[in-house]
């Protein structure tokens, strides 16, 4: 594997919980630009993403970002490397408002001591939340706003650290239409920049978006690659164990194999 | 030699004058330690005295009595109560994580353990009482009445300290309240940021035991206060309930020094006013949800 333009490696990772292990012999390169991340629930996406983000110390092999181990540096040199957005914040906080929320992402430069986000963050932290719909509920506390919203606030909160890698799972998966096209215009815009990292069973959105594909099943990588090289019936039957069509369509001018779900028709 | 010019009445105020200062600054470091908790464990039911920490704090002074056959030096008692608050905190954290992790869920294993806490915290100052005689049981229901200048001057200083140090660890508590991975992602160490914080809040809570006694939920009733006049970011909580603990603390001792006679008492301990008022509060708080 090519190892120049590889934002993130990992080399033969292992991970796993108490006893049982979830991610086998992953070898994976992460360019710059959008990659997605597709598997069946239970395939080991969320443990792949958090393993990426520094937030799972594999059982075996090693992440590398920009070159360095994300697993033998300190907490703060970590959140500089890479960023990490679960579906939902997983706890609310205690009533901050939206834009505390996001701003605070950027308390990685200067942790402590500290009263709070700077005056710049909080500007990001309010254009970023405008770009997303979210302009009229700054001021609002993540238990006060809906899923989706909360959602759309916590990949502001990923996407404000200007890190090299962000990872992010399931960000679409509480979104109405609009609240997808915003998101996804915005990670389209983030991936010229860095490499994103997107865990998602939107198939429409990985063909006409990624950069690459990494199809993941029981915790091993079955394919990995640009979508037209990938995303085909045979491998996305061998994914989901489902009988799938092909449909080839042009949008865009950009001709894409779609999978059309047979059981369904 | 008397600030207060006539000397008979002059010992009178001084005394409420220590007495005041005591109270507000009990108060202080009490709310500020509430403020502590409640980030740290991103729960607003949390409080010092839910989760134990003056129980745990007042069980391991009554040990330090005990195996010091009397009183101990003051940095005994004080670093004891440090820890047995610690320990508290954690065994309630701990239970709380075997069942289930939620918010209710360590509110009661809290109670478990401040219950437990309570109880043995009573048995070892009783014995502390009958066979050293160290009058040590009025901490159990915390009061300002036998406050001495020795006393102000801790208080004082701890809040001078304790205060400030809180407030500048705003940006962890924040980090911290949007649970661990996130707070990982802002550059923290969860777990050290935890002890810190905890660790800050048992220094707090034992500073005030050892003056007052328990006066309990003045660690809940605080950064509620603060958080709806004043916002819920950290530094904006953690210093209201500084001063709203202040002002809370000295008003039930008013109230108190009030009641007392109106009862036919000599005096009515504050912790007394404090966890009536305390315990009606949490009750409005879980039944209205606003969790």
């Amino acid at each position: 594997m090519p190892l120049e333009g590889c934002v993130a490696v990992l080399e033969g990772v292992y991970a796993g919980y108490s006893g049982s292990v979830v991610l086998k012999d992953v070898e994976l390169c992460v360019p710059k630009g959008l990659m997605v991340v597709l598997g069946p629930n239970g395939s080991g996406k969320t443990t792949l993403l958090r393993v990426m983000a520094g937030l799972h110390k594999p059982l075996k092999g090693r992440v590398l970002v920009g070159g360095v181990d994300v697993y033998g540096v300190g907490a703060r040199d970590r959140a500089r490397l890479v960023s990490y957005a679960p579906p939902l914040p997983v706890s609310q906080g205690l009533g901050q408002p939206l834009v505390e929320f996001v701003a605070a992402a950027m308390y990685y430069r200067k942790p402590l001591p500290g009263l709070g986000p700077g005056r710049e963050d909080l500007e990001l932290a309010e254009r970023l939340l405008a770009e997303l719909g979210l302009g009229k509920l700054a001021h609002r506390s993540l238990s006060a706003v809906s899923s989706g919203e909360a959602q759309r606030a916590m990949v502001a909160h990923a996407l404000a650290k200007k890190t090299p890698l962000v990872a992010l799972d399931e960000p679409t998966s509480f979104q109405d239409p609009h609240g997808k096209m915003l998101v996804y215009a915005m990670l389209a815009r983030e991936a010229e920049k860095r490499a994103v990292v997107v865990a998602t069973h939107d198939l429409l959105f990985a063909a006409l978006n990624a950069a690459s594909i990494a199809m993941l099943k029981n915790g091993e990588v079955i394919a990995a690659g640009p979508p037209e090289r990938v995303l085909n019936a045979s491998n996305l039957e061998e994914l989901y164990g489902a009988k799938v069509a092909e449909a080839t369509v042009t949008i865009g001018g950009r001709r894409l194999a779609l999978p059309l779900p047979l059981e369904a028709l | 030699m008397d600030p207060f010019g006539c000397s008979g009445c002059g010992v009178v105020w001084r005394l409420r004058f220590y007495r005041g200062l005591v109270a507000l600054c009990v108060g202080s470091l009490l709310g500020v330690a509430g403020s502590l908790i409640q980030y740290s464990v991103s729960n607003p039911l949390a409080s010092p005295s839910i989760l134990g920490l003056p129980q745990g704090a007042l069980t391991a002074m009554g040990l330090a009595i005990i195996a010091a056959h009397g009183v101990p030096p003051m940095a005994v008692s004080l670093l004891a109560a440090s820890l047995g608050a610690l320990m508290a905190y954690w065994a309630s954290v701990t239970i709380a994580s075997r069942a289930g992790g939620t918010g209710l869920g360590l509110v009661v294993s809290g109670l478990a353990v401040s219950t437990a806490l309570g109880g043995s915290a009573s048995l070892l100052l009783f014995l502390a009482q009958s066979r050293y005689g160290v009058l040590a049981s009025e901490a159990l229901l915390g009061t300002y009445a036998y406050s001495t200048l020795h006393d102000a001057m801790i208080v004082v200083f701890a809040a001078a300290v304790g205060v400030p140090s809180a407030v500048l660890m705003s940006r962890m508590l924040d980090a911290l309240s949007y649970g661990d991975d996130l707070a990982r992602g802002m550059g923290f160490n969860p777990w050290l940021s935890r002890v810190a914080a905890t660790g800050a809040a048992a220094v707090m809570v034992a500073v005030t035991i050892y003056v007052a006694g328990i006066v309990g939920f003045l660690g809940l009733i605080a950064p509620h206060s603060a958080r709806m006049t004043l916002g819920s970011q950290p530094r904006r909580t953690i210093a209201g309930s500084a001063v709203a603990g202040a002002v809370l603390s000295l008003a039930a001792d008013v109230a108190a020094r009030m009641l007392a006679p109106l009862a036919g008492l000599g005096e009515l301990p504050v912790g007394v006013i404090t966890s009536l008022v305390g315990g009606m509060f949490l009750a409005v708080l879980l039944a209205r949800q606003r969790l």
